[in-house]
Order: C-alpha cells, then sequence, then structure tokens
C-alpha cells in the first residue's frame, strides 16, 4: 500500500496500531524522492540518518511508549535552516560546502517530537524570490505542472508536500515565502505570530519580519506541526514569552457568529479573475455557516509592498555583511589584500537577486537617502499597524487571496523583478504587522492549477485561524 | 532618477564589483524599483514616530556565561585557518 498520501494524523494513528512503521513510511518518502528527483525539490536526502531515527522510533512504539504525534512521521525542512553535521545552502554557491555545526531550535524541537527529517529543500537564493528560480543549484518544477513555478522562497518545501515527497515541510516567510508556494502548489502553509516560532539556527534574511511555519497536506496536519515548533526560546531576543497553547484544540467545526472582513483594496486591479471568483465563493461559503461577512476598506495597504522591499532589502543588505568568506563559505586563491577577497569572494559567491536586494538595501540606508527611504517605511509601518488594529476592531479573521495569480510558467516573469515582486502584494503586508496567517487551498482554475485563499488574524489568533480554515476544508466539500 | 555613479557608489558600500553590462542593468533594475518604492513619499506620515514593534525590551535575558561553541567546531567551515584561527590576507603593509 501506497502511504505517501495520507496525512499526518492518519498516520499517526496507524503507526499506534501497528499496522505501518516508520522504517517503511521513510523508505518510501525515500523512494518518491528519487522518483521524482526532476522536481528538484530537494538540495539535499539525508538517508541513513533518517531510517536510523526511524528504527529509533519503532522501537519505542514496539515498546508501547506514549510518543507525541509527530512520531516516526518523515518530514523536509528549507535549505536555510541548520541541523548539526549536515549542509545548509541556502541554494547558494556562497553555502554549497557549509556544514552546520550545530542545529536549529526547531530542530532541536522537531527531533524532541521523534518527527523523522529525511531532507533539506530547495528555495530562492538567501529566501530573496517568488519562484524558487532564484536557487543557484536548479529551479523547482511545480508537481501540478511541471511547466511552471511551484511559487517562492519556500518552493521546494510546497513541491515536496504536494509531490508526498514528505508528509510535512518547514519554510520560512518573510514576506509571504511560506504562504505563496503553498498556493501555487495546492498545499497548507502557515505563517505564525512574529515570534511565536524561534528562528535561532535559521539563517537570517530580514530579523523584522522572517518566521518559521509548517508546510502540510491539511491544517489538522498544521496544528501538530505548530504544536512542536512554538515556543520561547531563551537564544533569541525576539521570542515571544507566551503561554504555550494545544492547537489541536483548536477545532470547533463552527463558523457561527465569527466575523470574516474583506478588505476593498485587495480585490482591485491585477487580481486574476478565476482567483478573486474563488475567494468570493468561500465568503459565501463561510456565510451559509453562520458566519457574518464584514466588508471593510483599508486605504494604506497597498503601500506595503513598497514598505516590505525597502525594509526587507536594508535588513538583508546588513545581515550578509558577514558573508566575507573568511569565516565559512566559498574563497577565491589569491587575493591581492582584504579588500580583494571581501569584493571577490561576495561578487563570485552571490546570485543576481541576493546582489539586487543587497545594493537596494545599501542604497536606501546610504547618506543622503536614508530619511527618505528607510526611516519614511518604517512610519507607514506604523500606520500599516494602526490601520490592521482599526480592521480588527471590526472582524475577527480577514478573507483574501493569497497570491493575485495562480502558479506562472518558468521563465515568464525571470526578468522584470517588479512584477516578481508584485505575486507577493497581498502577503506582505502580514509580516510588516506581525500577524499570523494560513493560506489554504480553496479550488483549481480552468487549467487544474490551484488557488489559494489566505485567513489573517489578529496576533497569537493561530488557534482561530485552524479552525476557520478546517472548516472550509473539511466541509466545503459537503455544499 | 538613480545614475551610473550612484550604483557605483552603492557597489562600493556593498563590497560588491560589476562588469559594464551588469552595472547597466542595475541602473535599469534599481531605476524602476526605487520609482516605485517613492510611492510611499505621497503618504503623510507627519506626527508619526517609526515602528518599532521587533524591539522587545521587556523580556531581556540575564547577562550569564552560557556554553559557546568550541572552537574547532566555530572554524570548521573556514576557507582557510592557521593554528586553530580563521587566516586573512595581510592587512597592514
Amino acid at each position: 500500500m501506497d502511504y505517501t498520501k495520507l496525512s499526518i494524523l492518519e498516520l499517526a494513528k496507524l503507526l499506534r496500531e501497528g499496522k505501518v512503521t516508520s522504517v517503511e513510511l521513510t523508505k518510501q518518502v525515500l523512494a518518491k524522492i528519487k522518483e521524482k528527483e526532476h522536481l528538484h525539490a530537494l538540495n539535499s536526502v539525508m538517508e541513513e540518518y533518517a531510517l536510523a531515527r526511524a528504527s529509533e522510533v519503532d522501537q519505542m512504539f514496539s515498546e508501547g511508549k506514549e510518543l507525541p504525534t509527530l512520531a516516526g512521521i518523515p518530514i523536509t525542512i528549507k535549505d536555510n535552516i541548520n541541523i548539526k553535521g549536515f549542509n545548509t545552502t541556502c541554494s547558494s554557491k556562497f553555502l554549497e560546502n557549509f556544514v552546520a555545526p550545530y542545529s536549529a531550535t526547531i530542530v532541536e524541537n522537531l527531533e524532541k517530537n521523534y518527527a523523522v527529517i529525511v531532507g533539506k529543500n530547495n528555495m530562492d537564493e538567501f529566501a530573496m524570490g517568488s519562484s524558487t528560480e532564484n536557487s543557484a543549484f536548479y529551479p523547482c518544477l511545480n508537481p501540478r505542472n511541471e511547466e511552471c513555478v511551484p511559487g517562492g522562497s519556500s518552493g521546494g518545501s510546497a513541491a515536496a508536500v504536494a509531490a508526498d515527497l514528505g508528509f510535512a515541510s518547514v519554510g520560512t516567510d518573510t514576506g509571504g515565502s511560506v504562504r505563496q508556494p503553498a498556493s501555487l502548489c495546492g498545499v497548507v502553509g502557515l505563517k505564525p505570530t512574529y515570534g511565536l516560532v524561534s528562528r535561532y539556527g535559521i539563517v537570517a534574511f530580514a530579523s523584522s519580519l522572517d518566521q518559521a511555519g509548517p508546510l502540510t497536506k491539511t491544517v489538522k496536519d498544521s496544528a501538530v506541526m505548530l504544536n512542536a515548533l512554538a515556543g520561547h526560546d531563551a537564544k533569541e531576543e525576539t521570542s515571544a514569552n507566551v503561554e504555550k497553547v494545544d492547537y489541536m484544540d483548536s477545532f470547533t467545526g463552527s463558523v457561527k457568529g465569527v466575523k470574516i472582513g474583506l478588505i476593498k483594496e485587495f480585490f482591485g486591479e491585477g487580481l486574476d479573475e478565476e482567483v478573486k471568483n474563488a475567494i468570493l465563493d468561500a465568503a459565501n461559503f463561510y456565510k451559509s455557516k453562520g458566519a457574518e461577512i464584514v466588508e471593510i476598506s483599508m486605504p494604506f495597504v497597498g503601500s506595503a509592498l513598497a514598505c516590505y522591499y525597502i525594509l526587507s532589502s536594508a535588513e538583508a543588505a546588513s545581515n550578509l555583511s558577514r558573508f566575507d568568506g573568511v569565516k565559512y563559505g566559498v574563497s577565491v586563491d589569491d587575493p591581492k589584500n582584504l579588500n580583494d577577497l571581501y569584493l571577490r569572494n561576495r561578487s563570485q559567491g552571490f546570485g543576481k537577486e541576493v546582489k539586487r536586494r543587497i545594493m537596494l538595501g545599501n542604497y536606501v540606508l546610504s547618506s543622503g537617502y536614508y530619511d527618505a527611504y528607510y526611516k519614511k517605511a518604517k512610519k507607514v509601518q506604523r500606520l500599516l499597524v494602526q490601520q490592521f488594529a482599526d480592521t480588527f476592531s471590526k472582524c475577527d479573521v480577514i478573507l483574501s487571496p493569497t497570491s493575485p495569480t495562480v502558479a506562472f510558467k518558468i521563465g515568464e516573469k525571470a526578468n522584470d523583478p517588479l512584477a516578481m515582486y508584485l505575486s507577493d502584494i497581498y502577503t506582505v503586508p502580514v509580516n510588516i504587522a506581525e500577524l499570523p496567517a494560513i493560506s489554504i487551498p480553496c479550488g483549481l482554475n480552468k487549467d487544474n492549477l490551484p488557488i489559494g485563499m489566505q485567513l489573517i488574524g489578529k496576533k497569537f489568533s493561530e488557534k482561530t485561524l485552524f479552525n476557520v480554515a478546517d472548516v472550509f476544508e473539511t466541509m466545503k466539500g459537503e455544499n | 532618477m538613480i545614475t551610473k555613479k550612484d550604483v557605483l557608489h552603492v557597489a562600493k558600500l556593498s563590497k560588491l564589483e560589476f562588469n559594464e553590462d551588469e552595472i547597466d542593468a542595475f541602473v535599469e533594475n534599481m531605476d524602476s524599483i526605487v520609482g516605485y518604492v517613492n510611492t510611499l513619499s505621497q503618504i503623510d506620515t507627519s506626527g508619526l514616530e517609526e515602528e518599532l514593534t521587533a524591539v522587545n525590551l521587556d523580556d531581556l535575558r540575564q547577562d550569564e556565561v552560557q556554553p559557546s561553541l568550541p572552537q574547532e567546531s566555530a572554524i570548521l567551515n573556514a576557507p582557510k585557518k592557521r593554528n586553530g584561527g580563521f587566516s586573512v590576507p595581510q592587512v597592514v603593509e
């Protein structure tokens, strides 16, 4: 029997009933990874490590031990997250041979839950991009249509989950990098509240916006993953010290009385007609289940993207200044002097988009422009935070498209950075305001490509998001 | 309006070097991106402070010595090392 299409919750039951072992599951996933190698969803596979962990878990199950839900479940993680002793490449030539000297806190959390990590996912270099075409190794293909991109930057993670190469993945989301690929590949992607999941041991892109989150086949599996990932980490200054909750308690099966907001500005120019209709259908579905639909205007929400590109590029320029090829990374032979070493290492190690972000970041931070760009963007950010606060005084969650279009063709936007940036127009405001949001599949377009819808909540309202998303996922088919 | 001079200046700040074609492409790319982000200048932000949400000063850890990476792990990935340290070209002539 092929188990690779099942959900984590279904497998957790079978594992406990002794109907399948973790080693069997792991072998099936490893075989599928080999079969689907041409998708380039993974940069590396950790076969020996995974099988050893799986057999440990099987041993514990056979001894009748009670284990966490994730125990024995093969998963993958994005290749910007450290696992001690294995490569972390960020899909960059600069880190092609980098071996992590320590594990990320979330990897330790996953290991404590006995998850079996089988490999590391392809991504846009240093998480900069919306199509995974910026990988320095190879672009990743969308398993729903191999001529299309899987989205990005966690494109390998979304493609892996969609192609059954592991039952979940962990990605990172700075401006939509978990949700947009989840939408384009037809899987569930969660961006938790800023600070809920530790970033210690994850390569930084824009530290005030970065957040790690799970990609899964179902909403309930997303809750299982968040249970394992979330938690305060003393090693990280921005980690939120909030009470630990059980996200499996989220599900009431009802949205009666829930106020769902539709943001007027999110349905304007640039939004594909089929995507728009799918979102409005979802709103009607919720209405039929007893939710109240509220139309709200957020006049400044359109400025979030400009704000995002200033802030994220400024932080990226600063974060990536540590890549000099001295402590790790590539290094040229026979440099003339230290400056020559820096210049050549960085120029040869970084790809085009990474250089573009570093250049933009240093431009907006440079003398004479700082006030006009960086400081201005921080003020607009305040305006957006206030506007979300106003909005959440009128509704409980916001329903929107995740991406303005379905998956686009490989190469279609590769030479137009601004067009590529616009695919994140509905996701970036969430990071700017530090909010949680989930993307779930809500239908197919006429070419059978998945459409994703996004639910945005107040800070630390993941339980509400899970419940509202789950009602759609489990009850939409009944209509 | 981004000029070639701007690009060369920012490249220097960024410790990046480019050939002529790349510089021309950057002038064009950055001009359109900067033009786009400049739309923020039309928004009235008078009286607003900069947002500092990511900074949380209420929850600082104690300044206590904790175990850190052993030296051999810290230099594990160094392309050039000598006597247990990172090796770089001569800095002082």
